[in-house]
């Protein structure tokens, strides 16, 4: 087991910056998510851990020892990819066991540890069949398995889970997270799925164009992010952004948006009248009902638990999250309330989050 | 526009049966979403309406006519399948005016038709571009551009957004509801993504091993759901199914027992994780928790069945915690040990531990 340090890491190809100035600590145990769009960098990082890229400048260090120097098969890493590669012609137990017989652990030892394993990972029934022909998600806890059982520092997944239908993606999500509490075992997950982030993280970092735009819990970042690609990245439905400027009436802060005007709160970083913000407030956040923005309905979407509804609000459109139980038409006016606890606000020039 | 009608349809491939006994009808203007998990015959549907495919058995009618002797090209239907091919040499106008070039249409009246299309689709700044310069979701809005602009009677899609990143498919799931919207083209969408099954169609049909298991409205479907399979296939995540021996008005789960009056022998009670409450009622262990931003899902235990549960972001429970669940005055679901819907009941609230399974 280990700690990772990132320091001032960067990666060129050619004139291109693919890791720029990326700074981070992994602590011992936790499980932190690399997210964000493709070409982000987050994959370019993974590798450079990985010792499968080697850094333009920049350390990497492993319990505070620098790795620059050693080569990846000696980094105690384990990695599994998106296309998992198994060895179809070999059982379950030779796949779980490959790793211990290269290193040529004995015969028991690596009897014990590939039982123990295939316990953890409920493949005592399947040992004996093919790889070929086990299922996507068996096969994915093959590799999963192989990897943990040669007991790595360090675990890195580079989206693991993508080639999986949804609903057996959830589960294995689920499993994947469980075994990683149960092991304490340190990693590292790529992935451009913030619902994927979110729901295994202790940390999340999220990057855009090699940069880290923020590094935070999963609830952290969902309910404070530093600035709008952050908020518009993280979360689904997407939060809405509305352009408004700082005004004030009976001498409170307000913002005066797209035909209206709602008080600000609290906000002593709120800046001039006249400052020009860009308002942003997630689809649950949207009060219907009674306040002070006119809305009518455009679209209605049924989502089981939840609707989402499509609102024009003069020539803007924002989206809320009501209940199911809400019977809306097409067409209809409705009041809307922006609540100032649920307002975030960005300084319209640069994208920063106002530090409420 | 056109009404749409296959009366015991059977298609089969060697030993395996596609589509086994298919009846359904789909109404002028209407869209139908084909749900279900792969293999289960949702394109060999599609591919039977298109005339890509012949039946082996029962009948398709297309505004009441029979088109069994209609070639794909007779029928007036275009179709858009996963992986759209596009003509990569062609800028987007002409990708698009092609099916109507085909036709020997006037040149001012394709122009109108294609600017008609893109706006529609928003997509008038791809018209001089060439596609390897789309983004996948221009690619997907100038594949579907393409299909519509003839106007047919019939619209086949099949798991249009499945390639695309969840962000996009987002955007993607409402351009295309609008569209629908707009246009009240008849369409029939297959797909596994229940998200965009309920988000998109006016009914979802549940199909399952080449036969209908449901065809509902999106709220019924959700709400109740025929079959185990339509039941779990729908909610994010899904519906939980707790296995029961029902007896004298009591579900008997492994460890717990709740009353569920009318039903008797083995099955399942069917549970959405919203209708669960936390911190109330029988003990139960938290086993995970997974954040996502404006809610948590949280697995528990109770007794020794494992239960998913949404929360709200405040939840502040961990693994390892102790916490109770109650089900009451919720709705549960009784299915029988055939996967079929047998009864919805409203609960007690769990009143007795240690009970067993038979």
């Amino acid at each position: 087991m280990a700690t990772i340090a990132l320091r001032r890491l960067v990666k060129r190809f050619g004139s291109t910056v693919a890791v720029d100035d990326v700074s981070l600590d992994i602590p011992h145990g936790k499980l932190v998510c690399l997210l964000g769009p493709s070409g982000c960098g987050k994959t370019t990082t993974l590798r450079m851990i990985a010792g499968l890229e080697q850094p333009t400048s920049g350390e990497i260090l492993f319990d505070g020892a620098p790795v620059s120097n050693v080569p990846p098969q000696r980094r105690g890493i384990g990695m599994v990819f998106q296309n998992y590669a198994l060895f179809t012609h070999m059982t379950t137990y030779d796949n779980l066991a490959f790793g211990l017989r290269i290193r040529g652990e004995p015969r028991e030892t690596v009897d014990g540890e590939v039982r123990r394993m295939a316990e953890v990972l409920e493949l005592t029934a399947v040992l004996d069949h093919p790889a070929a022909r086990l299922d996507l998600s068996t096969m994915q806890r093959v590799a999963l398995g192989r990897t943990l059982i040669t007991r790595p520092r360090v675990l890195l997944l580079d989206e693991p889970l993508n080639n999986i239908r949804p609903g057996l993606r959830e589960m294995l999500r689920a499993e994947l997270r469980r075994l990683q509490l149960d092991l304490n075992q340190t990693a590292v997950y790529v992935t451009h799925d913030q619902e994927e982030a979110l729901s295994l993280a202790d940390q999340v970092i999220i990057m855009a164009r090699g940069k880290v735009e923020q590094i935070g819990s999963p609830d952290g970042v969902y309910r404070r992010p530093r600035n709008r690609f952050v908020a518009a990245f993280v979360g689904s439905p997407t939060m809405n952004f509305l352009p408004c400027e700082v005004t004030s009436r009976d001498g409170e802060p307000h913002l005066a948006g797209p035909g209206f005007v709602i008080p600000a709160g609290r906000r002593p970083d709120l800046g001039p009248r006249g400052r020009l913000i860009v308002l942003g407030i997630r689809p649950e956040g949207v009060r219907l009902g009674e306040g002070p923005v006119s809305a009518v309905v455009m679209l209605i979407q049924p989502a089981g638990a939840d609707q989402i509804i499509e609102l024009a609000v003069g020539d803007h459109r924002l989206r809320a999250l009501i209940r199911p139980s809400l019977r809306l038409t097409i067409g209809q006016q409705v009041a809307l309330d922006f609540p100032s606890d649920e307002l975030h606000l960005f300084d319209a020039a640069t994208g920063e989050a106002l530090d409420g | 526009m056109a009404e749409i009608a296959l009366r015991d349809v059977a298609k089969r491939y060697g030993r395996i049966e596609a589509v086994r006994g298919l009846s359904f009808d789909v109404r002028s203007g209407e869209l139908v979403c084909l749900l279900g998990p792969p293999g289960m015959g949702k394109t060999t549907t599609l591919r039977l309406i298109a005339g890509l495919e012949r039946p082996d058995r029962g009948e398709i009618l297309i505004d009441g006519q029979s088109v069994a002797g209609q070639e794909p090209g007779q029928r007036d239907i275009a179709m858009v399948f996963e992986d759209l091919a596009l003509y990569p040499h062609m800028e987007g106008f002409d990708n698009i005016a092609h099916p109507l070039r085909l036709r020997r249409m006037p040149i001012e009246e394709i122009r109108r038709k294609v600017d008609h299309v893109a706006d529609l689709l928003g997509i008038p700044h791809l018209l001089e571009r060439l596609p390897h310069t789309f983004s996948g979701g221009e690619q997907q809005r100038v594949a579907i551009a393409r299909a519509i602009v003839r106007e047919p009677k019939i619209l086949l899609l099949d798991q249009p957004l499945s390639n695309l990143d969840a962000k996009v498919r987002e955007v993607m799931i409402g351009e295309l509801r609008h569209l629908q919207q707009r246009t009240r083209q008849t369409t029939i969408y297959a797909t596994h993504d229940y998200e965009e099954a309920m988000a998109l169609g006016d009914r979802i049909l549940v199909l399952r091993e080449g036969t209908a298991d449901q065809i509902g409205t999106p709220e019924e479907v959700y709400a109740r759901p025929a079959t185990t399979l339509a039941a779990t296939i729908t909610g994010s995540p899904p519906m939980n199914l707790i296995p029961c021996r029902f007896s004298g008005g009591l579900a008997m789960a492994d460890g717990f027992t709740i009353s569920a009056p009318g039903a008797e022998g083995e099955g399942f009670l069917g549970i959405r994780p919203e209708e669960v409450r936390l911190g109330e009622g029988i003990p139960a262990v938290v086993d995970l928790v997974q954040p996502l931003g404006r809610k948590k899902i949280v697995e528990v235990t109770v007794g020794r069945v494992r239960l998913k549960v949404t929360a709200g972001p405040e939840f502040a429970g961990q693994r390892g915690d102790t916490t109770a669940v109650a089900f009451g005055p919720s709705i549960v679901r009784i299915y029988g040990a055939d996967g079929r819907l047998s009864a919805t009941r409203a609960t007690g609230p769990p009143f007795q531990r240690g009970g067993t399974m038979g």
